[in-house]
């Protein structure tokens, strides 16, 4: 079935990291996470069934864009099932991914990491419980013993420094 | 310092996100005004951003591929270094084959399993080396001693509170909980072999310790 001449362990390996992350993207906004294996599944399934002919510009540009692709067709085919209407603005990227459009995605994620890092403790730990988790902004504020206008403002400033990062690429 | 209207804003739109994105969330307030889409889109990549993928042992893309660690078999390093030197490679040359092939593998590595040390119970590279080198696979595989160390270091990664400190370090290092457990795994398979056995909270406390150390230097830095 594979390619002799690619070895798809190693290529997995080493970027299935970004392609469930481009799945779960795609995935959330119909509340379906849980089929990110799925997309990510047949992604792989897909590329080692038809090659690329000639080795692509990036594995990691490829991989995720075909992830994206499986996991737009899960959003599509659910959204056809349930006879419910397919926004494409709000799913990110709704419309045919293609490589540069996921190596554009992957620059912007490799950006927005260090400027994750060097957060402090309390920003840090804003994203993770309010931005990431999505937990209530109040349960938030009485574990830090702030207010929950506070968290807002931290919010704010987690997101311009974020934001920054991935327009400046700094 | 106040809380200003942008502030209030942006949070009210997060709060009203019900595990949808940011962006699809604020799509009324945010169509007219590039400063809150920016936000917003900032909001959605941050949280793309700290997702990674299963476990391996929980993929089955990875169990499909043969990149699980079989317990049970490991790379034998005399069959290797003996294939090795039958094809006329030398290790940095087979290393580079399998960097280039999509491995992250070095020398290194490959001294050390010729060594006998750190042997990988991953069939999918131990397939990849026994093509590089020419030979049938099952002649570079063979019944694992069944490390007590390795089953017990298996059981601490897979705990909870292993699972929580990898997402402290991914945070710290910024990098991926995968990558951050297998960093974590490391110092602790190094801990084991330094001897001396020390049991699994004995373990786990001293991430735990290095963990609370870097996160503290990084907090008495941001104040």
């Amino acid at each position: 079935m594979a390619d002799p001449s690619y070895d798809w362990a190693a290529l997995y390996q080493k970027h299935r990291d970004a392609m469930y992350g481009v799945a779960y993207e795609v995935l959330r906004g119909r509340g379906r996470t849980d089929l990110a294996a799925d997309a990510v599944q047949e992604a792989m399934l897909s590329l080692m069934k038809a090659p690329p002919a000639e080795p692509p510009r990036s594995w990691e540009a490829l991989l995720v864009a075909t992830s994206k692709r499986r996991a737009l067709d899960i959003v599509r085919s659910a959204a056809v099932v349930r006879g419910v209407e397919y926004s494409e603005e709000y799913v990110r990227g709704g419309a045919a991914p293609d490589e540069d459009e996921a190596m554009e995605w992957l620059e912007k994620m490799a950006q927005a990491r260090p400027a994750i890092a060097r957060l402090d403790a309390q920003e840090h730990y804003v994203l993770a419980q309010y931005i990431v988790l999505d937990r209530p902004r109040g349960d938030i504020a009485a574990e830090v013993g702030v207010t929950p206008a506070r968290i807002s403002q931290i919010s704010t400033r987690v997101l311009s420094k974020i934001n920054a990062a991935v327009k400046g690429g700094g | 310092m106040h809380p200003d209207g942008k502030d209030e804003e942006i949070a009210a739109i997060l709060d009203a996100r019900a595990g949808q994105s940011a962006l699809a969330a604020g799509a009324d307030q945010s169509s007219e005004r590039p400063e809150v889409r920016d936000l917003l889109k900032a909001a959605d990549f941050a949280w793309a951003s700290q997702q990674s993928a299963p476990p391996l042992a929980d993929d089955p893309v990875a169990a499909m591929l043969g990149l699980v660690p079989d317990s049970e078999l490991e790379l034998d390093g005399k069959a290797l270094s003996s294939a090795r030197k039958n094809v006329g490679l030398t290790v940095s040359v087979l290393a580079q084959r399998l960097a280039a092939r999509g491995w992250e593998v070095t020398s290194r590595d490959i001294f050390a399993w010729e060594s006998g040390k750190n042997l990988t119970h991953v069939p999918a590279l131990i397939n990849a080396l026994a093509e590089e080198t020419a030979v049938d696979a099952d002649r570079l595989r063979r019944q694992s001693g069944g490390d007590p160390e390795r089953a017990r270091l298996a059981v601490i990664v897979g705990s909870e509170a292993f699972k929580g400190l990898a997402q402290r370090w991914a945070r710290i290092q910024g990098t991926t909980v995968a990558l951050a457990a297998s960093a974590l795994e490391s110092r602790m398979l190094v801990a084991v072999h330094r001897g001396g056995a020390p049991e699994a909270d004995v373990l786990l406390e001293s991430i735990e310790a290095l963990v609370d150390s870097v996160e503290g230097a990084e907090g008495a830095e941001g104040s």
